[in-house]
């Protein structure tokens, strides 16, 4: 069965890039535009994974983090979050989160698909 | 349950089972007692009484006896038996027959009996009944049984018919059944005995009819208490003395177990329930002992009776009072018991006080019981223990918050080690983020770069095809002027200046390009010497002068005394002076621009500074930017190219030097610039 993924990413060009990767790779995606939504649907949909950008249109990506941690038992769904602007301080915020994996989000996103086939595998 | 509870009921049931148990042992003791007390003395009495009878009939016998032994009675009788001499025995038999008829008819106090009560013998006889109570009747027959002699009228005259005559006629005492005498109408016992001549021949018979009354008379003294009594009975059951009872009017209750009580011991002692009244009886017997003086003994049997009720009545009453003395007993030792429990539990009420306080953790508390007893023992040592306790407890303590430290101690280390490791997580992951990120910029770089020096090579051979047909209009445009062509109206020297004047500009910008060009390119050579920047800024200086006086500005020059030399390419420094003053005579309407030079150890300083327009905060940060022209309205005269301070700055920075620019709005501006004095690292 395939894996579900959400991916929560602001900007739509980028949502539908990383979509399309991802279903390349044999997962079931789905995305979120806001954080709002993202949290909606990481209950609804109960993804095995969540994408999840740090810097959201409506909100901040790390506070999106904490609140599916918390509404969500933490076994059986992971959170990789992704930004642009990759730092300690927020890489160790992401952990305190709850966050289970930080990656830089660059154009290419084979290493992100990687580091999500890592985070199933673990499972 | 509590101690003294224990202790309370302990004596309760102490005094409970020593008071059962002294009570049953006492009453068993008593009772034994009291019936071993009772049956002996019934005992002592029976065999007594026994004895009496046993003696009292053989005194009878012994006294009948003596009589008839007498001289007197036997002379009579053998004078009497004289009388049937010659009389055949039918005759003698025939005369007693008529005798017989008489005797029955006579009057007792007529002739016929007066011939025998009042003869010798009779008289003696009558005496003896009157002297002796016991004695109802005396007499005596002849050999033939006829009546020789008696105290009173017998029932019959001719006695040979009788038993006990017949029997005592062989020279036996007999010795008959007690039973009722009709001559002397009383219960009597009949002895006979023989009355014996010399020669031993039974001369004839002594009959006594022995009241028996006068022997029970002193049984009938005997009582025991109020229902004790002696009885004498027949072998038969039938009662012969009971005192208040008529002989042989009756047989005895237990009659039937005469044989049983006989059967084991001569003196038995039985209880037997229910008697007459219906109640239980203690019961004595002793048969009486054989008397051998005659052929057939009497057979009587001698017992007691009491009712067992008054047997024991004695044993219960001293029970009731012992019982009495055992509770009251028994309750003084309870209440000495709880006075005692309670001396004894109070010490160790003191010790659980203690103990309790002890026990909250007053661990300086002390049992305050000295007295020299186990318990003040208990309590010295309890004392010497809490004082170890109390010891160990601090070290105990001290050691706990060593321990509760030393694990917040271990807590904080792994809060900070899971702290440590979520740094050295962000660590990595941010590395790892950098380092993709970093890539992808490197990527963008290298084609930035690669576009940036198309653009160059672009710039370049454009500057080159354009400067060869710039400079053929150029010299075109000069020929005419010049008037080679023939003579030009004003109109057309003022059109043909204009067109040379933005030749010359679009040269220089040419010119700048190709050097922007080359220096982006990397392809800008430095031809370094050792230059003398005092003096270098003293020519730039006197070349502005005209400039200056043209401008109506001042030219200062601030210089140190002796020379700086410095290792630099001076065409090249000249250019950077030269753009720089350039710069700041385009500004400046009034005041001056000072140049000036400082020696700064292994630096050259050199700054620009004039009282121009002064620049914003947002125009300084791009002022070495490409085109970036500040005020482009500002300026008068020639227009720049834009490309002045970028080129000064790339000459500058080739050098190895820096350039920095400050200004104030509407004050003015200064540029200032250091080169090393050996070249720089570009240099060596």
């Amino acid at each position: 069965m395939a894996r579900k993924v959400l991916i929560i990413e602001g900007t739509p060009a980028i949502l539908e890039i990383m979509k399309d990767v991802f279903e390349g790779c044999g997962y079931s995606v789905s995305g979120a535009l806001t954080g709002e939504e993202g949290l909606n649907k990481s209950v609804s949909e109960s993804p095995d994974l969540v994408i999840l950008n740090t810097i959201l249109p409506d909100t901040d990506g790390f506070e999106i983090c904490r609140k599916i941690k918390e509404k969500i038992s933490p076994a059986g769904l992971k959170i990789m979050m992704v930004t642009r602007v990759a730092g300690t301080i927020d890489a160790i915020k992401a952990r305190k989160m709850g966050a289970d994996d930080y990656c830089a989000k660059t154009e290419d996103i084979s290493h992100i698909v990687k580091a999500a086939d890592r985070l199933m595998q673990k499972d | 349950m509590k101690l003294r509870t224990k202790a309370v009921l302990y004596i309760c049931l102490n005094s409970v089972v020593v008071a059962f148990m002294s009570g049953v042992l006492a009453y068993t003791l008593m009772y034994d007692l009291r019936y071993s007390m009772i049956t002996q003395h019934h005992k002592d009495i029976i065999v007594l009484a026994a004895k009496h009878i046993s003696n009292s009939l053989s005194d009878r016998i012994d006294d009948i006896k003596a009589f008839s032994s007498s001289f007197f009675w036997k002379d009579f009788i053998i004078e009497r038996n004289k009388e049937y001499a010659g009389m055949s025995d039918e005759e003698i038999l025939t005369g007693f027959e008529q005798k017989d008829k008489e005797w029955i008819e006579a009057d007792p106090a007529g002739p016929l009996v007066e011939k025998y009560t009042g003869n010798t013998l009779g008289r003696r006889l009558k005496q003896i009944a009157e002297e002796r109570d016991d004695i109802a009747e005396i007499f005596v027959t002849d050999k033939f049984g006829g009546l020789a002699a008696s105290s009173g009228k017998t029932s019959d005259f001719y006695q040979a018919d009788e038993k006990w005559w017949q029997e005592s006629f062989t020279g036996n005492v007999f010795m008959g059944d007690i039973g009722f005498d009709k001559s002397t109408g009383v219960v009597a016992i009949i002895i006979a005995v023989p009355i014996m001549d010399k020669n031993g021949e039974t001369a004839g018979v002594c009959k006594a009819v022995i009241d028996v009354t006068e022997i029970w008379a002193c049984l009938e003294g005997i009582t025991f208490d109020k229902t004790g009594n002696i009885s004498v009975i027949a072998m038969n059951g039938d009662i012969i003395f009971r005192k208040g009872i008529e002989p042989l009017s009756r047989k005895w209750g237990h009659a039937g177990r005469i044989e049983d009580l006989l059967s084991s011991d001569n003196m038995s002692h039985r209880l037997y329930k229910p008697d007459m009244g219906g109640r239980s009886v203690l019961v004595t017997v002793k048969k009486i002992e054989p008397m051998n003086f005659s052929q057939k003994d009497i057979e009587w049997i001698v017992f007691s009776e009491q009712e067992f009720q008054e047997v024991f009545d004695p044993v219960r009453k001293i029970f009731g009072s012992l019982s009495i003395l055992v509770l009251v007993l028994t309750t003084i030792v309870f209440f000495i018991g709880l006075i005692f429990v309670k001396i004894l539990v109070k010490p160790m009420g003191i010790l659980h006080e203690g103990m309790e306080h002890i026990a909250r953790g007053e661990l300086d508390y002390r049992i305050d019981y000295d007295a020299d007893d186990e318990v003040g023992e208990f309590t010295k040592d309890f004392n010497k223990m809490t004082e170890n306790l109390s010891s160990t407890t601090a070290s105990l303590a001290a050691l706990n918050r060593e321990i509760e430290e030393r694990k917040k101690a271990e807590k904080v280390l792994k809060e900070s080690e899971e702290e440590l490791n979520i740094q050295a997580w962000g660590l990595k992951k941010t590395n790892e983020a950098i380092s993709l990120l970093y890539k992808e910029l490197e990527k963008k770089n290298v084609k930035l770069r690669e576009l940036d020096s198309m653009k160059s090579d672009f710039i370049s051979n454009v500057s080159h095809e354009l400067r060869t047909p710039l400079a053929i209009t150029k010299e075109g445009i000069s020929l005419v002027l010049d008037g080679v062509t023939g003579e030009i109206n004003p109109k057309q020297d003022k059109m043909l200046s204009t067109a040379k004047q933005n030749i010359d500009r679009l040269a220089r910008i040419i010119n700048n390009l190709l050097d922007i060009s080359k220096i982006e390119a990397g392809g800008m050579e430095l031809a370094r010497e050792m230059v003398d920047m005092v003096n270098l800024v003293k020519q730039i200086a006197f070349s502005f002068q005209v400039l200056a006086l043209e401008k109506q500005l001042e030219i200062r020059v601030d210089i140190p005394e002796n020379a700086i030399d410095v290792f630099v390419d001076k065409d090249k420094i000249i250019q950077v002076f030269t753009n720089l003053v350039g710069n700041a005579m385009k500004f400046t309407r009034k005041g001056y621009i000072k140049i000036s030079v400082r020696d700064r150890k292994d630096e050259v300083e050199c700054s620009v500074e004039d009282t121009g327009a002064g620049m914003k905060k947002e125009d300084l940060a791009q002022v070495f930017d490409k085109f970036h022209q500040v005020g482009r309205t500002a300026g008068s005269g020639e227009k720049g190219t834009g490309l002045g301070l970028t080129i000064a700055k790339q000459i500058v920075e080739l050098h190895g030097g820096r350039i920095h620019a400050a200004s104030r709005f509407g004050e003015g501006s200064e540029f200032t610039f250091t080169l090393p004095k050996d070249g720089g690292e570009n240099g060596k």
